[in-house]
């Protein structure tokens, strides 16, 4: 289908935000854009996680950083498990949800979603921009969205208690696009206003298909299904990624990268990105895969088989790999 | 009589040992040469476990020549992947009237050997036969010494052509009286359950396999995630069975028939299963577990899913995942029917081909 013209986008003025899930990265992105001066609202599933964000029975509460890069208390204006108490008035709705909680969000939130609203994705998966878009058209929204997909979350670190999030690293040169990719660069100054890490790319097709943990995680978590299932513990990356495990990533990464040049779109292969993240020299995965200090200290999933692969099928996994901070972290020495 | 045994493996001494202590000449290759030798030193095969004692044998050889010539029955104890190669070393020696058995067949271990000997110019008056899987619990414990903890009862046996019917295995029936006639080589083919079950625990224990890590291969290695896998892979070869009118022993109904292994799910009888205490798993990726499971049972499978008009995605996903993981394609030297020059043939004109052995 040719693409549609449309008139020239001019971004809204982004004032109200509404964060969708209060775990480590719905934190952190409150409290970052509640120090710019917005005013920012949660929503989550999980009332536990709730709980502390409205702490004071005015509704208002606030979430608490740690870990070090960002710390100290920011103001949530309001915070609910129910989207009908939070959405409405947001200009920019923070998505940061497993990717296949996705659809179910977007069907949720189209009574409330103001028009022109901008969605934003912590991270996008692959084709977060569309499955939204398209569950909340189904769902009976007629007015017009933006929105926004991240190759990665900007923010690493892990809930330590329900509105308390330890925050290892900010990274820099998160790749971002709009849909349709003619708003990205209207949006890209208001944006990056607020997160000066972002970096406009061509549209996002590019960011969904540097899906990375997509690429890695099912096919880790399968060839150790085993292991995992019985409850076995093994150090995840270190001890399960092996030669033989690599060179099905490698097979995965190769595909994903036939298809990003059948769409014409800038490819990094996942060891020239491995290489650049973490500063190695590696000649392939297989040999890049065992001794480097992030993966040493990473530990599997605290999940069922069953749970992980739910997690990551529909547009890959949440879990970051970007930082060698972070995952130092996630394992007491 | 006097029978050729090819393989002085596990099953190729045990084989070997129990036709010995009934009577017969019995003549063992190996091409290794070294078993052999400690054949000829000891005088013959030590048994232990469930029958005991010093066993003769006629001839020990690796010159397939020596134990061919003269042999009336020639049964092949050879890894399923070697059936091919060692029936086309042995076909100058074999002769009109010989019984040639596989022990196990796998998938289609009969008509692969049939179709490269007529591929080879042969035109032997052989008949074959597969037996479903190995008559004999049993492992080596030296090059000539072995343990029998259990010899299998009733174990379904085919006969390719089928319409031959079992008069020449006579000698089989009276080893082993309580085996049972299968209708034809389909069934046994079908019945490798060997395939359902290896190349899918081995996968989903890929790394910890793959890093040398020591467990016990179903006990530890099997999850109820995986069962699931493998009970995947089995009701695809159990849709295939009806397809081709075949009565296909389900893995469940093997567990309980076999083993007496109780359980409300497949995973639950397989940790029931009291002989799995001692099964180890592999020390390498490379193992039988793997590629005579594939090329001999899982892409045969596909191949006759394929043709009776079977999906078989779980089939296919472990071929292909075990393609990439151990970088060479697995459909490629398998037993498909293509290679057999039989992918013209629907699952009736199967049936007919194994019954008649005419194209």
């Amino acid at each position: 289908m040719a693409a549609q013209p449309e008139a020239p986008y001019v971004p809204p003025a982004l004032r109200r935000a509404c964060v969708i899930g209060a775990g480590p990265i719905g934190c952190a992105t409150a409290a970052h854009l509640a120090r710019q001066g917005m005013e920012v609202r949660m929503c989550d599933v999980d009332a536990s996680k709730i709980a502390p964000l409205r702490r004071d029975g005015s509704g208002g509460g606030q979430v608490l950083i740690r870990g070090g890069v960002m710390d100290g208390p920011a103001p949530i204006a309001a915070a609910s498990t129910d989207l009908a108490e939070v959405l409405p008035g947001a200009d920019l709705i923070v998505m940061a949800v497993p990717g296949d909680a996705c659809e179910h969000v977007a069907r949720a939130a189209a009574p409330y979603l103001e028009d022109r609203v901008v969605v934003f994705f912590q991270p996008g998966q692959t084709l977060a921009s569309m499955a939204f878009l398209h569950a909340a058209r189904q769902a009976g929204f007629e007015g017009e969205i933006t929105p926004v997909e991240t190759v990665s979350t900007i923010f690493t670190g892990r809930l330590t208690e329900p509105g308390v999030a330890e925050i290892y690293a900010i990274k820099r040169w998160i790749a971002f696009a709009a849909f349709p990719a003619q708003r990205t660069a209207p949006l890209a100054p208001v944006l990056q206003a607020l997160l000066p890490s972002l970096v406009p790319v061509g549209s996002v097709l590019e960011t969904s298909l540097c899906n990375f943990n997509a690429v890695v995680h099912p096919a880790v978590v399968l060839l150790n299904a085993g292991p995992i299932d019985n409850h076995r513990p093994f150090l995840f990356y270190h001890e399960g990624a092996t030669p033989a495990v690599m060179r099905l990533v490698e097979a995965i990464d190769f595909e994903r990268m036939a298809m990003m040049r059948a769409f014409r779109v800038p490819s990094e292969s996942l060891l020239a990105w491995f290489n650049r993240i973490y500063d190695l020299h590696s000649p392939s995965l297989v040999h890049a895969s065992g001794p480097t200090p992030p993966t040493r200290t990473s530990t599997p999933p605290p999940r069922s088989t069953r749970a992980c692969c739910s997690k990551t099928c529909p547009r890959g996994w949440c879990l970051s790999s970007t930082s060698p901070i972070a995952w130092a972290c996630l394992c007491p020495p | 009589m006097k029978i050729a045994i090819l393989g002085a493996g596990n099953l190729g001494l045990a084989q070997a040992a129990h036709l010995s202590s009934l009577g017969h000449d019995i003549c063992i290759w190996n091409r290794t040469a070294a078993r052999i030798d400690e054949i000829l030193a000891r005088g013959g095969i030590e048994v232990h476990g469930v029958f005991e004692g010093l066993f003769p044998v006629a001839v020990a050889s690796d010159d397939l020549a020596e134990v061919l010539i003269g042999a009336e029955a020639v049964i092949l104890t050879v890894p399923a992947s070697s059936h091919v190669a060692v029936t086309a070393a042995a076909a100058p020696y074999l002769a009109d009237g010989m019984v040639y058995v596989l022990h196990p067949g796998h998938t289609f271990g009969a008509i692969a050997c049939h179709h490269r000997l007529v591929a080879m110019g042969h035109r032997l008056d052989l008949t074959f036969c597969e037996v479903q899987t190995s008559l004999f619990t049993c492992r080596r414990t030296g090059p000539a010494q072995v343990h029998v903890s259990a010899v299998k009862k009733a174990l379904p046996i085919a006969v390719f052509p089928a319409e031959r019917g079992f008069d020449a295995l006579g000698f089989l029936f009276e080893a082993h009286p309580d085996l049972v006639r299968a209708r034809d080589t389909l069934q046994t083919s079908l019945d490798n359950l060997n395939a359902s079950v290896h190349p899918a625990v081995v996968l989903a224990n890929m790394a910890r396999i793959d890093r040398g890590e020591a467990f016990l291969f179903y006990w530890d290695g099997v999850s109820p995630a995986v069962a699931r896998l493998i009970a995947a892979v089995d009701a695809e070869r159990y849709a295939i069975g009806e397809a081709l009118d075949i009565d296909v022993m389900t893995l469940e109904e093997f567990y309980e028939s076999a083993y007496e292994a109780q359980g409300a799910l497949l995973h639950d009888k397989m940790l029931n299963c009291a002989p799995y205490a001692e099964i180890h798993a592999p020390k390498t990726l490379d193992t039988r577990l793997v590629f005579e499971d594939l090329l001999t049972g899982l892409v045969p499978y596909a191949s006759l899913g394929r043709a009776v008009g079977v999906l078989t995605p779980a089939c296919d996903a472990l071929i292909s995942l075990w393609s990439i993981v151990l970088e060479r394609d697995f459909r490629v030297g398998a037993r498909t029917l293509e290679s057999m020059d039989l992918a013209h043939l629907d699952a009736e004109g199967l049936r007919r081909f194994v019954w008649t052995g005419l194209r």
